[in-house]
Formats: structure tokens, sequence, C-alpha cells
């Protein structure tokens, strides 16, 4: 269940993220005052109360139904969403603007250069908070258990109901446990992305700047 | 000689703001010619450039490359910078990609070619700047001359009529800006027109065919590069020569007749 959720909100979330994180970026005000809005609500307002606000108060506003697997996947997709907006919108403009320079006098239109030149950048530079964002993520999940959808947590906190005495320990160390492994092949399929991905010299760790003064031929 | 003009800028403002960068230049560029542009930094030299290729919006004036306007809308304005490539100082290599793919890119997208294709052509312009043997290599293992030569390349891909070089060696140790120059210096033989902001006055008397001098977004002078480099007509032109040049220069700049310097009609 947990897994379920987790990844539909990573997966809108990362698709959110970027349209939006791009939208913040963008010149034209009415993509970027949108965007901003969005990720300024969404990363201010705590995970538990936006929660609560899907599963309780949008049938209230809209009458509709709203399951809880609902709410908490749209609630988790937009928190995600902001956050990941934050991360690509920062890995963009990491991006020097000599590229965009270099990228137009040969000719290539916003979109070639985007696509071809800019995203490639981005991307490098950007894995390291996306993994950081998709950890947060999973570990906010376990909120859910609040609005009663049975995942890990709220599945291990039932558990535990059963005998509180010798079990408590046992199973919070599981839960613990099972949490501790999906963060981990998170961080490891990022790294492993990174180490495909890696151009030599091109370092988020190193400065280009001081490489390319004290490289020679 | 009536040569057709490559590049023509009539009365171009362009201000940053409140400050004026450049007030109401105009110059010509005939096929083949290859004009040399000095000045201070600061003097407006580098948005000359970038206003030609269309980088930099401006004010007034009028840019026409090989009878396009640059002020023209998106769709031409891809053409137009397909016409006139340009070399920056800080090279703007695409460091994610390999020589070969860096030099290939354009010409892929933007003129069809397939990869393999591009890839060849890419490989023949990698040898013509002497870089064949590093066509695999990515920019970040390549030395500043050899980053630059690659940028140059990847220029010429695109088939310009015309190329603008922004202080193209000012980023590089003194040992590699000699295997840029060269480059360019060849490329000027083979009647390439050029448009060159540049401090190596070596090369300006060397390979231009006119030497202009700008200066806080004017024009102050103009004409053969024996002219304004040894003989200039006007203070401000001497007073830049004498902090750039050696003493040897030096004394060639002070001495002999005020000469006047021709000028061409812009």
């Amino acid at each position: 269940m947990t897994l379920k959720l987790t990844a539909m909100a990573l997966v809108f979330g990362s698709a959110a993220g970027i349209v939006v994180g791009l939208a913040r970026a963008s010149r034209r005000w009415w993509l970027r005052l949108p965007a901003t809005l969005f990720i300024g609500t969404f990363r201010s307002i705590p995970i538990l109360l936006q929660l609560f606000f899907a599963y309780y108060a949008l049938p209230l506003l809209f009458h509709i139904d709203v399951p809880q697997y609902a709410a908490a996947t749209l609630a988790l997709s937009v928190y995600c969403g902001a956050y990941m907006a934050e991360v690509v919108r920062s890995a963009v403009g990491a991006v020097e603007l000599g590229q965009r320079a270099g990228a137009a006098a040969l000719g290539l239109n916003r979109l070639q250069a985007f696509v071809y030149v800019v995203w490639p950048q981005a991307l490098r530079v950007g894995i390291p908070a996306a993994v950081g964002v998709y950890v947060m993520t999973l570990k906010d999940s376990s909120l859910a258990s609040v609005i009663g959808y049975l995942e890990l947590t709220g599945t291990g906190v039932a558990v535990r109901e059963i005998d509180p005495a010798s079990g408590s320990f046992t199973v919070l160390l599981g839960v613990g446990g099972i949490y501790f492994v999906m963060a981990w092949i998170i961080s490891l399929c990022g790294q492993l992305l990174e180490r495909r991905l890696a151009v030599p010299g091109f370092g988020t760790v190193r400065s280009r700047r001081v490489r390319s003064v004290t490289t020679v031929a | 000689m009536d040569r057709e003009s490559v590049i023509t800028v009539r009365n171009l403002t362009k201000s940053f703001g409140a400050t004026s960068v450049l007030r109401d230049v105009s110059l010509e560029l005939s096929a083949g010619e290859v004009l040399v542009v000095i000045g201070r930094s600061g003097s407006g030299k580098s948005t000359l450039l970038r206003c030609i290729n269309g980088l930099e919006p401006f004010e007034s004036g009028s840019i026409v490359v090989d009878g396009m306007n640059v002020n023209a809308k998106t769709a031409k304005r891809s053409a137009l910078r397909q016409t006139v490539g340009m070399i920056f100082q800080n090279f703007n290599l695409f460091p994610h990609l390999t020589a070969t793919q860096n030099v290939a890119l354009a010409p892929r997208k933007l003129r069809q070619r397939s990869r393999a294709e591009a890839e060849a052509d890419a490989l023949v312009l990698l040898e013509k700047v002497g870089l064949a043997h590093r066509a695999r290599a990515y920019p970040a293992q390549l030395s500043g001359g050899e980053q630059q030569r690659v940028a140059i390349a990847r220029a010429l891909a695109m088939q310009p009529k015309a190329m603008l070089f922004d202080e193209p060696t000012s980023s590089l140790d003194p040992e590699t800006v000699g295997s840029v120059l060269a480059v360019m210096r060849q490329l000027a033989q083979e009647g390439m027109s050029m448009v060159v902001v540049t401090h190596e006055m070596g090369f300006a008397r060397d390979v231009a065919d006119r030497v202009m001098f700008v200066d806080e977004g004017v024009i102050v002078e103009e004409g053969l590069p024996r002219q304004v480099l040894r003989a200039p007509s006007h203070e401000r032109t001497r007073v830049f020569l004498r902090s750039i040049l050696s003493d040897r220069d030096g004394a060639d700049a002070q001495s002999s007749a005020p000469f006047e310097a021709a000028r061409y009609d812009s």
C-alpha cells in the first residue's frame, strides 16, 4: 500500500514538479505567477493539513466522494510536486547562461536548446536533490495513516494494537526497517543514474570553472 | 571594389536600462572581409556583436545580415543565426557532449542530417582545426585552446556566411592563443567574412582588412590596420593603443604626422 501510494505520488509529483518548475522559471509572468503560488502554498503547509484538507474538506467543498487512497495520493502528489518544482527550477537555473547563448548562436530554437542542451545538464545537477525529495515523500506517506489509509505505518500501528506490550518494539522496528530499505533503494537508484549519466569533468562537486583553468591537454 | 555587403549595421543604438552602450553605430562588412574591432572593456564591442546575431535586442537602428533583417520574427531568427556563426570568449561548449557531438548537434537538428552523416562531417571539421584525435573527448578534458577550436568547428558546421568572434582568445593561456589565432587566420585566408573583437594586435595587424576602434559606444576611428594601429588620427585611439601595445609599437603609435584615416561610407 505504501509502495503504491508513494509510487503514484512520486510519478505525479515528478510530472507536476517538472511542469510547475519550468513554469516558475519561465519568462512569461502568467506562467510564473501561478507556479510561484503553487510552490509557496504547498511547501508551506504541513503535509498533515494537506491530507486532512484533501480527505475532509474537498468533499464538503465540491460535494464529491473522496476515498482515502485518492485523497492521500492527491495530497502527497501535490506536496511532492511543489518540492520537485523547486528542484527543477534550481537545476535549470544552475545551467550557465552561456549555454543558452551558445545554443542560440547556432540557430537552435528555444525548445531545441532546452531539450538538447539545458535539460541534460539540469538533469545531472538535479538528481541528488530529487532523491532527497523522493525520500521525503516516502517518509511523509506514513502520515496518510491519519486519514485512515492503511499504508505501512498504519498497518504497523494496527498490528501493534494486538499486543501492545511485547509486540511494540518488534513491529515498530520492522516497519522502520522497511522504510529504511525503500529509502535506500531510492537513493541507490539515484546513484546509479548519476553514474550512468556521468560525463568526465561535469561534476556537481567540482566547480567547472576551476576545471577549465587547470586542465591542460 | 564593389563586393556584396554581408553585414550592414545602421545607426544602431542600444542601452542597458539607463546606461547607453552603443550610440548610433554604423558599419559594413563586405564578403571575405576581416574587420577587427578593438577597444576597452565595456566600450560596447561585445554588445555590438550580440546585436548582430540577434542575441541582444536593440532600441533603434537596423541590422541586415545576408539580406535578412535582424528584427524579424523568431523563425527567421534561427535562419539568421545559422548564417552568422559566433565564437564566445568562454567557448560555451556543451559539457555533456563529446567534441564530435558538439559539432554535430546543430546540423542534426536544423539540417536534418542523420547522426552518421553529421558525425562524419564533424570529424572533417575537427580535422580542419587540428583536433580529429580528440573527437571523442568531452570539453572538460580539453584545454582552453582546444575547446575554442572545437567551438570554431561547431560554428563552421552550419556553413555560415560570416563569423563573429567575441574576444576568442581572452580566456586562454598565452601558449594556446597561437593555436586558435592560427585557425582564425586560416579561415580568413579561405575567404570567411569575419568580425573579430580582440586585444591581439598582432592578429589585427597581420590579418585584418580593416580595424575599428570603439570607445564608449561610439566608433572613434576606422581604417586600414597600418593606419589605425600605427598612425591613428584620434587622440583617444592613441591613448588606448599606448595602454596595450608593447614599447616598440607604442613608439610607432606616437610618431609621425597625423594621418587622415580613410573613412568608409557606412
